[in-house]
């Protein structure tokens, strides 16, 4: 079954639930991409594990969630930012991520880890107007903007 | 009351902070993380107490708890060479969760990857 743009963003999210996100203040952003790119883009670059994950917190987290009901429900914004970051590092991406494993952060954010091939972790989290990674090699935690050229510095620098 | 260095804690790991594989580095990111101390519920009784606070079936099911001593905690903080941070278990207790504890300070994603790396995981009756 293929979904429309429209029918991706209303996944059970409630827009009102994202007060801090920024990114609805902002000029509009490009679309999501259709369902079906999103699954070839997840699929093709990391692999059917990761794409279950995406699935499960999209089912099983569309409400507020955790102990004290503080855990927000995963951001269409943020899985936007994980498809944009994909497209931009293009189809060598998958031979760079080894075995990734994705998570969920209390804020509602994907956030994608695995280790280089000196073992050392890789961590970038999605977050609606900026990308957030974590490099142990270079012992570096920092963001970048989601504008094409910026994510193919993190690309390049992630292959190097 | 700072919780003594030689007292073992365990942090609830969540099905949305572990694949079965990886756990994720954010479940000690940030400020004032939970733990439960050992010497005041031990291990096998910390399931149910931990269940009772942190799960909400279907969607986040305790998967894990992750342990480690204080002293250990302490001193990977020190030793955390990009921003060496002082670590601290500070006593928190609640009404129905007498062994509550925080760790105060601000962790940040780097030294939390390192804590991560030094958890002994204990997986669950039915995990």
């Amino acid at each position: 079954m293929t979904l429309t743009c429209e029918q991706t963003l209303t996944w059970g999210f409630d827009i009102d639930l994202f007060p801090g996100d920024t990114a609805l203040t902002e000029p509009a952003p490009q679309p999501l991409p259709e369902i079906g790119v999103r699954d070839d883009l997840v699929l093709g670059r990391l692999g059917a594990k990761v794409w279950g994950r995406i699935e499960y917190f999209r089912r099983f987290y569309s409400q507020t969630w955790g102990d004290r009901g503080q855990g927000k429900p995963m951001s269409p914004r943020s899985v936007q930012g994980l498809c944009r970051f994909l497209e931009v590092a293009g189809d060598c991406f998958s031979d760079l991520v080894r075995n990734p494993s994705l998570f969920l952060t209390d804020e509602g954010f994907l956030e994608l880890v695995w280790e280089d091939q000196d073992g050392k972790s890789v961590q970038l989290v999605f977050k609606p107007t900026a990308l957030e990674y974590y490099l142990e090699r270079q012992q570096v935690e920092d963001r970048t903007a989601y504008q094409p050229e910026s994510l193919r510095k993190l690309a390049a620098c992630l292959a190097a | 009351m700072p919780v003594p260095n030689a007292e073992n804690i365990v942090r609830a790991v969540t099905t949305e902070k572990y694949d079965g594989e990886r756990i994720s580095p954010s479940l000690f990111e940030g400020r004032d993380a939970s733990v439960s101390r050992l010497a005041v519920v031990p291990l096998e009784d910390q399931w149910e107490l931990l269940r009772r606070h942190v799960e909400k079936p279907p969607q986040r099911l305790l998967a894990l708890l992750g342990e480690i001593n204080v002293g250990t905690l302490a001193r990977i903080g020190l030793n955390y060479a990009p921003q060496p941070t002082v670590l601290t278990v500070e006593a928190a207790p609640l009404p129905e969760f007498p062994s509550h504890g925080v760790i105060p300070q601000k962790i940040t994603r780097g030294l939390a990857t390192q804590i991560v790396r030094n958890l002994t995981r204990h997986a669950g009756p039915t995990a």
